[in-house]
């Protein structure tokens, strides 16, 4: 039996990809208001802030999910199925050094206009600029845990690595940054 | 925790010596520790920069979910309706018939004379056949049975079969009228 629209809401992810096999529009409405913007965010920022690619990106999952629903494993967790599979696209678009190299080119420095101490200006350009620069695992790390604020084990299933390997890969991220940024120790970057 | 969630909740004075020595590699002293909590902040502002993803993207996957198999309820209710007007239908001729059946049984049951159904018991020699047989052969007692039955109807003079008429078209194993009534009752 069809839920109504409201139940949809009720729904898990889970089952609103059952519904989705069938082709249910509510159901595929329900899932994208649920992710799809956040899986733009993460395209975007880690395709070098490329809305039409990060747009791209999305629609292409959303038809994987669409096409391939039937593959979901039922004892996955589909928030973490949909993100690993992001950051599988992500991966695949690093590859892609041509790419890479042109939007490495076209990238602009970060402004940050809205801070009025001016070394705090120039601290926040320098952190965008350190984030941008970042290695592609680096990046969907960075994102995954300070952005997107997942928690360690679903990181670890998305990246699918060790929870270990991902605490200390956070901690080291962290640790490399504050050496980038070790300049503005002194700095009277406090407003 | 984390070494990051400590970071960002606590401040350099509130951590205890568990928590600093966690942290020694990564901030050895306030300062530092400072500017690891204000980087964390920064990275938390950033996905305001994050623009809303463009409408035509939804409408485009629209177009390619696969046509739902859900149909309407408009087609079962017509197919339920057309299937209880059969149901009806074919219970009343059913009823009627079953009657008919009856009354036939009940009909057949009720001894008749024997005169409605057995209309001639002796043998008739028509016409035809005097013609046809020469008159010597013809015996007194069945030439006076010839010019009676002369001015005989035509049906009765064509009947092809002059012995048990009525039985032998029912049944050829049918002799009497009992078993002529035996039979009808074993059919019905």
């Amino acid at each position: 039996m069809e839920p109504s629209r409201p139940t949809y809401k009720t729904l898990s992810d889970e089952a609103l990809l059952s519904f989705l096999q069938k082709g249910n529009a509510m159901a595929f409405d329900e899932l994208y208001g649920r992710y799809g913007q956040k899986i733009f965010s993460y395209f975007f920022r880690m395709l070098w802030k490329d809305k039409e690619l990060a747009e791209d990106m999305t629609q292409d999952l959303f038809m994987k999910l669409i096409r391939h629903a039937q593959n979901f494993s039922a004892d996955r967790n589909f928030f973490t199925w949909v993100y690993s599979i992001a950051n599988n696209m992500c991966k695949n678009e690093y590859r892609k050094k041509e790419v890479r190299a042109r939007h490495h080119q076209l990238q602009k420095p970060q402004l940050a206009t809205d801070a009025v101490n001016p070394d705090m200006r120039r601290f926040r350009e320098a952190v965008h600029h350190c984030t941008n620069e970042l290695a592609e695992e680096k990046k969907a790390l960075y994102i995954l845990r300070f952005q997107e604020n997942l928690t360690v084990p679903d990181i670890s299933k998305i990246l699918n690595i060790a929870e270990g390997t991902v605490k200390s890969r956070i901690f080291y991220l962290l640790k490399e940054m504050k050496e980038k940024l070790k300049e503005f120790e002194t700095l009277s970057i406090y407003p | 925790m984390q070494a990051d969630e400590i970071i960002q909740q606590k401040e350099w004075s509130e951590l205890n010596a568990a928590e600093k020595v966690l942290l020694l590699e990564l901030a050895s002293n306030e300062q530092e520790y400072n500017l690891v909590k204000k980087m964390l902040q920064i990275f938390a502002e950033e996905p305001g920069d994050v623009p809303m993803i463009g409408k035509h993207v939804r409408h485009e996957l629209h177009a390619e979910l696969p046509k739902s198999e859900v149909r309407p309820i408009v087609f079962y209710k017509y197919a339920a309706a057309a299937a209880i007007l059969i149901a009806v239908i074919t219970g009343v001729i059913f009823l009627k018939k079953d009657k008919q059946t009856r009354d036939i049984v009940k009909n057949d049951t009720i001894a008749r004379p024997v005169e409605q159904v057995a209309i001639r018991q002796q043998p008739i020699v028509t016409a035809i056949d005097t013609a046809a047989s020469s008159p010597k052969s013809i015996v007194p007692s069945q030439q006076q049975n010839v010019v009676n039955l002369v001015p005989a109807p035509t049906r009765v003079i064509a009947d092809p079969v002059p012995q048990e008429p009525v039985y032998a078209v029912v049944s050829t194993s049918v002799k009497s009228h009992d078993e002529l009534l035996d039979l009808v009752t074993e059919i019905y």
